[in-house]
């Protein structure tokens, strides 16, 4: 049972938290919203963007605002799945377990297509369940438990792209797109001029980020923004009869009831993230694109035509009327 | 405060209703308006009845199941989702945004009717309108008062002296037309023209009973009102009574008497004339008819035509005469008989035009008859027997000749007709005169 001082000192600390993000991160607003919604969804963020935009500064920062445990996974094609997971050692006491880099409260992924796919198999499992099992021990992962993962969607040479049900198990996908003129100053500005950048100081403690879990758990939604969710979700799927023109042209799987899960989730710690104890229709319709674009698996017409998923998220957020 | 969170769902919800219940209203009400307006137009009038389903309609919105959309009705009360978000934290207690939400929200009632009533309210005052504007097309038109009748020098010096007083007005009685329609005999046609309207011979006897007793119990009335003045049941049983007349001109004549636009004084007259226009004809066809031995006068009221005795148990008023099937028959009887004392016997068929011709002197009766009359109603005054100079059918008309305007006006004057009848008669003896086909 949550109280209203505990809502209003979680809010508080979200702010601070957001403040001192900014403070490093120069712009892509949107991506530091998004990886708060997972932060308070409980959900993980596949990050896609090509090198150098400031992911791994973004994940670093939040780490360090967090004053969290963190954790950085490089992945390439030799990573083998104990090298995340932990593995059993020999000591003078017999075999003990020596856990790996996944056991961190916010853990970075770096280039996650690079590894190979048993590797993120094992990795998209421990996001999934929030544990590990080694031989035939169980270790819980710590909690709060978040993974950033990142990808370049154009290098894909040597890569393994992510299968759709690994994928899924992202709550949210941020594409993080290029600065603008103003931002690309600043950013040389700071990296340039004086000590370079600085991390920012921890600003909220672990215990205020599960307060803050908790109060979007508890966050109350109305059945008619649910039903919007869930009718939003089905309209992905080309054999939907409320499905638009271009999904049944271009898609060839539609979103997962995961989707619906993510799009209020986000709906709801956009919400609370404002500051407001409701929800709104604009707090589903931002959590759109986010939730559903990697969710979306577009057909080979599609690709042809270099139709991309937003394309048709578009015409399905057109299609379905609010509530 | 969670009360008060509670209260604010259920307070909506009733405003929902009270805002179904007003729309209910408004269409219905429009559409008993269009529907009237209808009527109006064509000819008809909706039952009374109908109105009741305007409350029906509202009562029963206002009480139909409600399947509120909290969304949509937090947006119209500039709430955004909060109302949502109110009844759903409801739904899951022991959380504490109901309070916080509950401390958010300031209901502005009237939004819920905003556009509605802006739309709805202007479409009725709109739909009432046309009943402002709009004569019923259907009915016929209000007749206009028909111009007085010209009196001529010769006529006011054969006139008797004693019945300038009481002659009834002339704008009662309407005017002939300047060409006789003669498609029907010349008396039931000055009948039908005296009664305003084109009406067959057989219905003109009727009516004539019909209106009678009507016009006494409108004397009555205004007899009455002279006296007390206009009280509430006084005035109903006026408005019922002039709302049963034939003609929409006295009609609206005695409602303004009543309304106190018009003079009580001047209804007065319109009545007493109609009563000695109609008792004047009341007499004419016994009168006519009186060679079968039909008896006359005040004595016609109260036994059926043709001498026989009144049905046991039946109470007529005075002056009420009522018809069966079997004595409108003696009367139609009566009435070719009459025909036939006008020359229209032998020889004429019912339709064909009346010739002009001179008036035989076989069926002329002049015989005067007393009329009982009844307090209130004007002093002791002669009956007249229809002995209307009549035309001989198949007569050559180049050797027809027209009675002398002169003879005509001492003949009508000494029969003691009301002026608009006479001056009806002397128009159409002066026709025949100038020799032109009726």
């Amino acid at each position: 049972m949550i109280t209203a001082a505990e809502i209003a000192q979680a809010q508080e600390a979200m702010a601070r938290l957001r403040e001192a993000i900014a403070s490093v991160i120069v712009g892509q607003e949107r991506v530091v919203e998004v990886v708060l919604w997972a932060l308070l969804s409980r959900g993980h963020v596949l990050l896609e963007g090509v090198p150098g935009l400031g992911k791994t500064l973004l994940v670093r920062a939040l780490a360090r605002a967090l004053g969290l445990s963190f954790s950085r996974i490089q992945c390439t094609p030799d990573l083998m799945p104990a090298d995340i997971l932990g593995t059993h050692v020999f000591s003078e006491d017999g075999f003990r377990f020596l856990p790996g880099p996944v056991f961190a409260n916010v853990v970075l992924a770096d280039e996650v297509n690079r590894a190979t796919p048993k590797t993120q198999s094992a990795l998209l499992e421990a996001m999934q369940e929030r544990q590990v099992t080694v031989g035939k021990e169980t270790h819980p992962l710590p909690d709060p438990f978040m993974v950033l993962a990142t990808q370049n969607p154009i290098e894909m040479e040597g890569t393994y792209p992510l299968p759709e049900a690994q994928v899924d198990r992202f709550l949210f996908k941020a594409e993080v797109g290029y600065p603008t003129e103003g931002e690309l100053v600043e950013i040389i500005r700071r990296n340039t001029l004086g000590a370079g950048i600085a991390l920012p100081e921890p600003v909220l403690s672990r215990e205020e980020v599960l307060l803050a879990q908790r109060a979007v758990a508890a966050f109350p939604v109305h059945e008619e923004f649910l039903a919007y969710a869930a009718r939003l979700v089905l309209a992905t799927h080309p054999g939907a009869p409320s499905a638009p023109e271009r999904v049944r042209k271009y898609v060839l799987y539609g979103a997962s009831p995961r989707a619906g899960l993510a799009l209020i989730l986000g709906a709801k710690a956009r919400a609370f993230l404002a500051g407001r104890f409701h929800l709104e229709v604009e707090d589903i319709k931002a959590a759109f694109r986010p939730a559903l674009v990697h969710r979306v698996i577009l057909n080979f017409r599609a690709e042809a035509e270099g139709v991309g998923p937003w394309d048709v998220l578009q015409e399905v957020l057109r299609s379905v009327p609010p509530p | 405060m969670l009360d008060a969170a509670q209260r604010i769902p259920k307070r909506i919800t009733l405003l929902l209703r009270a805002r179904r219940a007003f729309l209910a209203f408004a269409l219905a009400l429009l559409l008993w308006l269009g529907l009237r307006l209808l009527g109006r137009i064509l000819g008809f009038s909706p039952p009374p009845e109908l109105f009741l389903g305007v409350p029906v309609a509202a009562a029963a919105a206002g009480l139909w199941p409600l399947s509120v959309r909290w969304v949509r009705v937090g947006r119209r009360l500039g709430l955004g989702g909060k109302l949502a978000g109110l009844v759903a934290a409801l739904r899951t207690p022991g959380t504490p945004f109901p309070a916080l939400l509950a401390s958010q929200i300031t209901l502005r009632p009237w939004r819920l009717f905003f556009p509605e009533v802006l739309v709805l309210v202007p479409l009725v005052v709109l739909a009432w309108l046309p009943f402002s504007f709009v004569p019923p097309l259907a009915s016929p038109p209000p007749e206009p008062p028909p111009a007085a009748v010209e009196v001529r020098p010769e006529e006011e010096s054969v006139a008797l002296p004693s019945e300038e007083g009481r002659a009834p007005r002339a704008r009662e009685l309407p005017q002939l037309p300047s060409g006789f329609p003669a498609a029907r005999p010349p008396y039931a046609e000055l009948l039908a023209q005296l009664f305003g309207e084109d009406v067959p011979p057989e219905e003109v006897w009727e009516r004539l009973s019909r209106e009678e007793g009507l016009w006494r119990r409108l004397a009555a009335a205004l007899s009455e009102a002279a006296g007390t003045g206009w009280t509430e049941a006084l005035r109903e049983e006026f408005a019922e009574i002039v709302s049963e007349l034939g003609r929409p001109d006295l009609r609206s004549a005695l409602s303004a008497a009543m309304e106190g636009r018009g003079d009580l004084a001047e209804a007065q007259e319109i009545v007493s004339a109609a009563l000695e226009g109609l008792a004047a004809l009341r007499e004419a066809i016994p009168a006519e008819s009186s060679e079968g031995g039909a008896p006359s006068g005040e004595a016609r009221s109260s036994a059926p035509a043709g001498g026989e005795g009144p049905e046991e148990g039946v109470v007529r008023a005075p002056g009420e005469i009522l018809l069966d099937t079997e004595a409108e028959a003696q009367l139609q009887r009566k009435l070719e008989e009459a025909e036939e004392g006008l020359g229209l016997g032998a020889g004429w068929e019912k339709g064909e035009p009346v010739r002009p011709g001179l008036p035989s002197a076989a069926p002329r009766t002049e015989e005067v008859l007393a009329v009982a009359v009844r307090s209130g109603e004007g002093p002791v005054r002669q009956g007249f027997a229809l002995g209307l100079p009549g035309e001989t059918p198949g007569a050559d008309p180049a050797g027809v000749s027209g009675m002398p305007s002169g003879d005509a006006e001492l003949l009508l004057g000494a029969k003691g007709l009301p002026a608009g009848l006479r001056e009806l008669v002397r128009r159409y003896f002066q026709l025949l005169a100038e020799g032109g086909e009726p």
